[in-house]
């Protein structure tokens, strides 16, 4: 080390403070990149719906996972998007890709299917908010849960992605028919509790119309019946003095009246 | 009657005036005599005797009702005892002699015609007699002095009215009990007026 001349260790300390400034700026470039693809800055949407900005997957492996989902867009209205980013930091994944769902996703049920190589836990599968808010909170996590350890079980990168895109897309499937059959079964039984409120209250005017009908006669009759029994009880005429004329004892014979009766 | 009852005076009901039965002069309610003809109870007694036959609530010496009509008349009778029971009624068919007064002869019956078991001076005043005389084919009417106030002769004479038309069909029973439906009315209209009369004061 003596025998090295000082300028050339000089020089050597440039080079070296040059090349960590390149690469500070390289490093600080690729970050800077790397956010506004992750989230800051959302860009379009890529048109195979897998954002892969770091190349993990080949456009062999993209096409055969795109291919599907495309299918499935079309068929059933189901989006499914696909984020392969290279790092979250510490970032919780659904916050990561909320932004992404609400920027990229085209219909209601949709799902994004999130895999950051290597980060344990990986690929997250998160359902749309629609089917969230449609289905039971326990039931999408335990169906979630069941899937990401299914596609976390792959072994390559293509496959753990593939395996929750698919996934993803079955869930979906799965809950959009038993939402729609809930839907349906609420739809039937609040139908039927309408038809049955309004039964009632057809039944309910039904039976005061009656009621009143019934009524009327009764009230007339409890009336008549007072009045009858008013009219027919004994009658006393008040107590009078007895002025006697005449002479006779008992009666007398006031009424001239004497009518021929034949 | 109780004792403690109030008695009203019957000039304070009475719709008409009172008149002498045999000559019908008007009279004054307390006269011992007919100021027209000189009329007394003691005189009724000098023409028909003092040996009255007993009054019965129901009489027909003239045999003018068979036994269903008599039953329909008693029926009658009942019915009006029911609304108004201090009325007591005598039903008489009689065949009287030519110029015989029916009213003469009604007040002679009433008055000397002895009371009859278990019924009261006070029952004999509640009573009226209706005569039917089957010769003259004539009825009167004689009240009680209690009875007497309610109606008026003319009342009585439109109650007669009704016997006139069964009468000329041979129906005797209902004659009679047209006549006490009549009166029964009658009587109605004069118990509401008694009412009035008593919730005026």
């Amino acid at each position: 080390m003596e025998a090295i001349p000082k300028t050339i260790v000089g020089k050597m300390k440039a080079l070296a403070a040059i090349v960590s400034i390149f690469l500070c700026i390289a490093v600080q470039g690729g970050q800077s990149q790397s956010q506004s693809q992750s989230g800051s800055k959302f860009g379009e949407r890529p048109k195979n719906s897998i954002f892969d900005p770091t190349g993990v997957l080949t456009p062999k492996e993209q096409e055969q996972i795109s291919k599907p989902l495309e299918i499935i867009l079309k068929n059933e209205g189901i989006d499914i998007i696909v984020l392969i980013l290279p790092d979250i930091g510490d970032a919780p994944p659904e916050h990561v890709i909320k932004g992404f769902a609400e920027k990229w996703a085209t219909t209601t049920v949709n799902s994004v299917v999130l895999h950051v190589p290597g980060k344990e836990g990986t690929p997250w599968i998160f359902p749309g908010k629609v089917m969230t808010s449609a289905i039971k909170p326990d039931a999408v996590s335990e169906t979630i849960a069941a899937a990401q350890q299914r596609a976390a079980a792959e072994p390559t990168d293509f496959g753990k992605v593939r395996a929750a895109s698919v996934e993803a897309a079955d869930a979906i499937r799965y809950w959009l028919g038993a939402a729609l059959l809930r839907t349906e079964d609420v739809i039937n039984r609040r139908l039927k509790w309408q038809l049955e409120n309004e039964r009632r209250g057809r039944l309910l005017k039904l039976s005061a119309a009656l009621g009143a009908a019934a009524l009327v006669p009764l009230v007339f009759g409890a009336v008549f019946l007072f009045v009858r029994i008013r009219a027919r009880r004994a009658k006393l005429f008040p107590p009078l003095r007895k002025i006697a004329r005449l002479g006779a004892p008992y009666a007398g014979g006031n009424c001239n009246c004497s009518k021929p009766i034949r | 009657m109780n004792g403690g009852e109030r008695e009203y005076s019957p000039k304070r009901f009475a719709v008409a005036s009172v008149a002498c039965p045999a000559c019908h002069v008007k009279l004054d309610r307390e006269a011992n005599w007919c100021e027209g003809c000189g009329f007394t109870g003691a005189k009724s007694m000098g023409m028909f005797g003092d040996s009255p036959p007993p009054l019965f609530n129901f009489l027909d010496v003239a045999d003018l009702w068979d036994a269903k009509g008599q039953s329909m008349i008693e029926a009658e009778v009942k019915a009006f005892g029911k609304r108004f029971p201090q009325i007591r009624w005598k039903i008489c068919a009689v065949a009287l002699g030519a110029g015989v007064s029916l009213p003469v002869f009604g007040f002679w019956l009433m008055n000397a015609s002895s009371l009859m078991p278990g019924e009261s001076a006070e029952d004999r005043e509640w009573s009226i007699l209706l005569l039917v005389d089957s010769n003259s084919g004539r009825a009167s009417v004689t009240a009680g002095y209690r009875a007497e106030v309610w109606l008026s002769d003319e009342m009585w004479d439109a109650a007669l009215e009704e016997c006139a038309e069964p009468m000329r069909a041979q129906r005797p029973d209902k004659a009679v009990v047209l006549f006490m439906r009549k009166a029964q009315r009658l009587f109605e209209s004069a118990w509401k007026r008694s009412q009035k009369q008593l919730s005026a004061r």
